[in-house]
């Protein structure tokens, strides 16, 4: 009450306008301030005005304004806004272009700027040491080929990111990855040490300079192999690899996992595991931004026992995680702005859908949503699975017997 | 009616299976008719019956109980050479029995009886209309020579009728002369165009049936449709013309400072109107007003706040598109000036939306969305805006060195501060009535161009604000209603709704008291008085919807075929089960516009309504007299429903008050009842539209509890 509201002078900044024209195209001078965006905006909630505030604001050029909001480190780019826009606007690429071009001035959250180095200095936002990005191999308990001992062309190169590489229940997905690529026989193998950050995410934040340092580095090491496609677990990277590497001149073949399973099913010796109810996160960079909807679907409804259902929003209406666009390493200053968590929403959203697994197939997803499952009391009710785990699960089931 | 009338009863369409129609045909029998036939398909194969027995017997009268009365028309219309038209008198077995009651029911084959019965009477009570056909002139009037009057004088031209255009200025164009550029009107919708004004004028003027009367100024009407007498006042000297119709295409005044005061308009000197901008730019010259610079930034500010609805009707559309359109005047005088557009509600209707976002695009033309608060003059020689309400939170402020506003459009349809534009000579007042905010419209959307004056159509901005192109097209429409007028008074024949209907009201003059209170409740003003004070009637100002006849305390005046008489004489025809609680009898009285068609909707859908109910369409419920309503309550009805349209602000009614005028009456047939100790709940009024008419069998239901619940009428049997 009587808070005092400071009045801010309109003023056209044309030369930073043009700024993020140059970055992101000029669609978002063709916002007219509808408010689509912002009641679909998985924030909605939280009434931040996000991004219909931001698309105003990059209209006039308001620079200072905008460095000054925290409000634009909060948005994960999961382009449902871009989606429904009457007027096409490119929501997510203007919010990063407005963030890279204000965040060596504005400043960015010690969190942020923590991933950002680590991804600079060891090669994975993590922090974790570059030497043991393999060592999730050694309890896969099949072997782990890697290109350069291989020294011969492969089919697929796996390029495992980060996620899968060092954090404790990604490398569980990674180890269940393998036995499932050494069950279909497929002739594979991993960079190993060599394999560094694609930092699609690191983009998304703001931070395009780094994307491009990556991926020299990537497009170098990858240039000395030899393989018929990429696949990866993450839907970032497989967006970077698809959409933005051809940009920068190196064009590769590349599949999701899901994807290259998906279309081997017939291969996959499945058999049937205890009956539950499955329903299925899509995850934003896979589904909204890149038209993968079936394939994640397909493998588990190939899969006996198991019989999905959906949640209230799923495919091209699905409902961010928290994790894209740098929300993964930006809890800190999410918390402070929001109420509550997406994953937290999220959650309860699969709850209420009566599910006892939440199946995801992105990296950043498993850690989120096991939180959110603790945070909301539903341990117990809801179990988190990457789509690969329960492949696995299932093809081992068959193994058992004799 | 006549001496001789034929009953003819369908078993087609479903009737045949529903009702016993030999019963019928007996019971019409006893009526004394000529003739009484049952067929398979009277509007197929048995047509040729009822026309060989119209011209062998010959018929003067035909009663055809089959569908209802909104279908085949055309095909039961019987004309023999030499004799009148032959009087037509529907009675919906179809629609109303058995498509919406149980098929071989006792109730059902009573209900139809009562309906046949009431066709009977209703038919019998009639007679022949005389129509009004001395008014012969087709000379169309056109009141204004801007976009619209200018496109109405040549429309109705062309269609071969004489035209008089009365401009009040010097010049026509009207504020078309103004204007620099028009927005896009066909694509790309990307560049301004220019107007083709004197392309109008010279068309209008060159026309060989249109007479110009420039600087001149309309004194007086009188008449009416067919023979309407014009004064015009030009250089002094007044002149009376008859002509058959008026075209009222007389504008808007810009809104000035009593309206945009809030924005500093009068009271800061670079502060303009559209008008002024559009003039400045005409010129050549947009300079401040205050200092002669060449402004850098200039501020449009659409005018459109949703905090003054009392004045957001006349901005609208055309106020948005004009914002845009100066912005790109800003944008080609000084392509290094900024133009701001502060707007609420953006209205970029169809195609212009490629406009709008042509102009979002441009580097120059920023919009922000928000309520200008105020406007002040700041210490750098500028002005401050004070913007609230945007997405951004707190108030913003704005510099800008020019401020333009979006003013909205006035109608000039009432008089201001002088004399009103059309100064009518009617009882009922010197002004056209209006809606709401002043639009000279009886109802836009229903009935579009017709005013609440009979034969005085509405063309162009004084209905409702449109741009150019829209108010070209408004012209030529009015002119086809102004033209169909002419056409049907010469023949004494209604216009809309009651196309072609060639009664009139009469009056028993012996037994008028004076009261006057027919002259004030005809929504048209139709009626002048005598100077005993007696009702005279225009009958082709008349639409015949009978709201006299509802309101007359005495009961004098009646159409030919249609009267309290033949109301009353329909209502006695009905079977009065006595002595029988579960068989009650309510009368329905359905205006035939909207809740007539929505019973009809009942039938098509196969949805039953209540068997106690019987309907009688009447043209509107203003014309239900309260007599009428208390005489079924004294002859035993359980209860009497009036189901007509929604009355009020944004009313439905096909003339304007009817409903509402029946509202005020039903109080005082609601204290009579009282005052007998009878329940007032008996009477009740029910809104409905055609949309409703899903609901209307829950509505009816629910009437019909209501009367079972206050149970049987104690005069029933007296």
């Amino acid at each position: 009450m009587g808070e005092e509201v400071a009045v801010v002078e309109l003023t056209p900044d044309l030369g930073f306008v043009n700024q993020l024209v140059e970055r992101a195209g000029d669609s978002f001078k063709r916002c007219y301030q509808c408010g689509t965006c912002s009641v679909v905006c998985p924030f909605a909630a939280e009434d931040l005005q996000l991004p219909r505030k931001q698309m105003l604001m990059a209209q006039w050029g308001m620079k200072s304004e905008m460095m000054a909001d925290p409000i634009l480190w909060v948005c994960t780019t999961c382009g449902n806004c871009a989606r429904l826009c009457p007027r096409e606007v490119d929501i997510p690429g203007t919010i990063t272009a407005v963030r890279e071009a204000v965040l060596v001035e504005s400043g960015i959250s010690p969190e942020l700027a923590t991933a950002f180095e680590n991804t600079v200095v060891r090669g994975n936002p993590l922090g974790s040491p570059a030497r043991r990005r393999a060592d999730w191999a050694k309890q896969a308990q099949v072997e782990v080929p890697i290109m350069s001992t291989l020294d011969r062309p492969t089919d697929v190169l796996f390029y495992v990111e980060c996620y899968w590489s060092f954090h404790e229940r990604g490398q569980q997905a990674a180890q269940a990855m393998a036995r499932t690529l050494n069950r279909l026989g497929v002739d594979w193998a991993i960079l190993g040490t060599e394999e560094r950050c694609i930092a699609d995410s690191q983009r998304a934040a703001g931070e395009s300079g780094l994307f491009e340092e990556e991926a020299a580095k990537n497009i170098a090491t990858l240039g000395k192999y030899t393989f018929s496609r990429l696949v990866t677990p993450d839907p970032h990277a497989f967006n970077a690899l698809k959409n933005r590497y051809p940009k920068l001149g190196a064009t590769y073949p590349v599949q999701h996992y899901t994807q290259f399973l998906a279309e081997r099913l017939s291969e996959l010796p499945l058999n049937p595991i205890p009956e539950r109810l499955v329903t299925f996160h899509d995850p934003c960079y896979l589904g909204r931004h890149n038209g993968e909807y079936e394939a994640p679907r397909r493998l588990l409804e190939a899969i006996p026992g198991i019989h999905l259902t959906e949640m209230a929003h799923c495919r091209a209406d699905g409902f961010c995680c928290g994790g894209g666009g740098g929300g993964v390493w930006n809890s800190g200053l999410v918390a402070e702005q929001v109420d509550e968590r997406l994953a937290v929403r999220r959650v309860r959203e699969a709850v209420a859908s009566h599910a006892e697994v939440l199946a995801v197939c992105c990296p950043f997803e498993v850690s989120l949503f096991e939180d959110a499952v603790k945070l909301t009391g539903n341990e117990g009710h809801l179990v988190v699975r990457d789509i690969i785990e329960l492949l696995d699960e299932s093809l081992a089931s068959g193994a058992a017997q004799p | 009616m006549g001496s001789k009338t034929g009953v003819y009863i369908c078993e087609g369409c479903g009737i045949g299976q529903s009702l016993d129609t030999q019963a019928l045909a007996a019971a019409a029998a006893e009526f004394g008719v000529a003739e009484v036939k049952t067929g398979r398909a009277f509007c197929l194969e048995d047509l040729a019956q009822i026309r060989r027995d119209v011209a062998e017997q010959p018929l003067d009268g035909v009663v055809i109980a089959a569908c209802s009365p909104r279908v085949n028309r055309d095909r039961f219309r019987f004309e023999a050479e030499g004799r009148a038209p032959v009087h037509v008198q529907r009675v919906n077995l179809r629609e109303q029995v058995a498509w919406s009651q149980p098929a071989g029911a006792a109730a059902t084959q009573q209900m139809a009886e009562d309906l046949l019965k009431m066709g009977l009477a209703s038919e019998k009570a009639a007679k022949p209309p005389r129509p009004f056909t001395k008014a012969h002139e087709e000379t169309v009037l056109v009141v204004g020579g801007g976009p619209a009057g200018l496109s109405a004088a040549v429309s109705a031209a062309d269609a071969g009728y004489s035209v008089v255009l009365v401009e009040k200025e010097a010049e026509l164009g009207g504020f078309a002369r103004f204007l620099h550029r028009q927005y896009p009107t066909m694509p790309p919708y990307h560049d301004l165009e220019p107007l083709a004004l004197d392309q109008w004028i010279a068309e209008l003027v060159a026309h060989p049936r249109i007479q110009v009367r420039t600087h001149a100024r309309l004194t007086g009407i009188s008449g009416q449709p067919g023979e309407f007498v014009a004064e015009i006042e030009s250089g002094g000297t007044r002149q009376e013309v008859t002509v058959g119709s008026v075209v009222m295409a007389t504008g808007f005044r810009l809104a000035g400072p009593d309206q945009l005061a809030r924005y500093g308009l009068g009271r800061l000197a670079d502060v303009v109107t559209s008008l002024d901008f559009e003039r400045m730019t005409a010129e050549g010259r947009i300079r401040r007003p205050s200092d002669q610079e060449a402004p850098k930034r200039v501020a449009i500010v659409a005018c459109d706040r949703s905090a003054d609805r009392d004045y957001a009707p006349y901005a609208g559309n055309v106020t948005s598109m004009v914002s845009l359109k100066q912005a790109l005047y800003v944008r080609a005088a000084y392509p290094e000036a900024q133009v701001f557009v502060v707007y609420e509600d953006m209205q970029a209707p169809g195609h212009h939306e490629l406009f709008y976002r042509r102009l979002q695009e441009d580097p120059g033309i920023f919009f922000v969305r928000g309520q200008v608060e105020s406007v002040e003059a700041n210490d750098s020689a500028a002005l401050t805006l004070v913007v609230g309400g945007t997405v951004l939170g707190g108030p913003m402020t704005l510099a800008a060195d020019l401020v333009v506003l979006g003013a909205g459009m006035i109608p000039a349809s009432t008089a201001d501060d002088g004399e009103p534009p059309l100064s009518l000579r009617y009882l009922q007042g010197g002004e056209m009535p209006t809606r709401p905010f002043g639009f000279a419209d009886s109802h836009f959307l229903c009935f579009p161009y017709e005013t609440r004056r009979t034969g005085i159509y509405t063309a162009g901005v004084v209905h409702r604000a449109l741009d150019l192109p829209q108010s070209r097209r408004d012209g030529a429409a009015a002119a086809a209603k102004a033209v169909q007028v002419v056409e049907q008074a010469a023949q004494g024949a209604a216009v809309h709704p009651r196309v072609g209907d060639l009664g009139y009201p009469e009056f028993f003059m012996q037994k008028c008291t004076a009261c006057g209170r027919c002259t004030q409740e005809c929504p048209f003003g139709a009626l002048e008085l005598d100077a005993a004070h007696h009702p005279v009637i225009n009958s082709n100002r008349c639409r015949r919807c009978g709201i006299c006849m509802g309101a007359c305390p005495v009961q004098i005046i009646s159409f030919p075929d249609y009267s309290v008489h033949a109301l009353s004489e329909m209502a006695k025809q009905v079977s009065m089960p006595e002595d029988d609680e579960e068989q009650l009898r309510i009368l329905v009285f359905a205006c035939e516009n909207d809740a007539y068609p929505a019973m009809d909707m009942v039938g098509f859908n196969h949805l039953a309504y209540p068997a106690a109910m019987r309907v009688v369409p009447v043209r509107c419920l203003g014309a239900v007299n309260s007599i009428t309503v208390s005489d079924a309550i004294a002859s035993g009805y359980d209860g009497v429903a009036l189901l007509g349209c929604k009355a009020g602000d944004d009313y439905q009614c096909h003339f304007i008050q009817g409903s509402e005028l029946l509202g005020r009456r039903m109080t005082n047939v609601r204290e009579t009842l009282d005052r007998l100790a009878l329940e007032s709940e008996r009477v009740q009024v029910l809104e409905t539209t055609i949309a409703d008419a899903h609901r209307l069998p829950d509505v009816l239901q629910q009437f019909a509890d209501s009367i079972a619940a206050v149970g049987p009428n104690p005069m029933k049997g007296f």
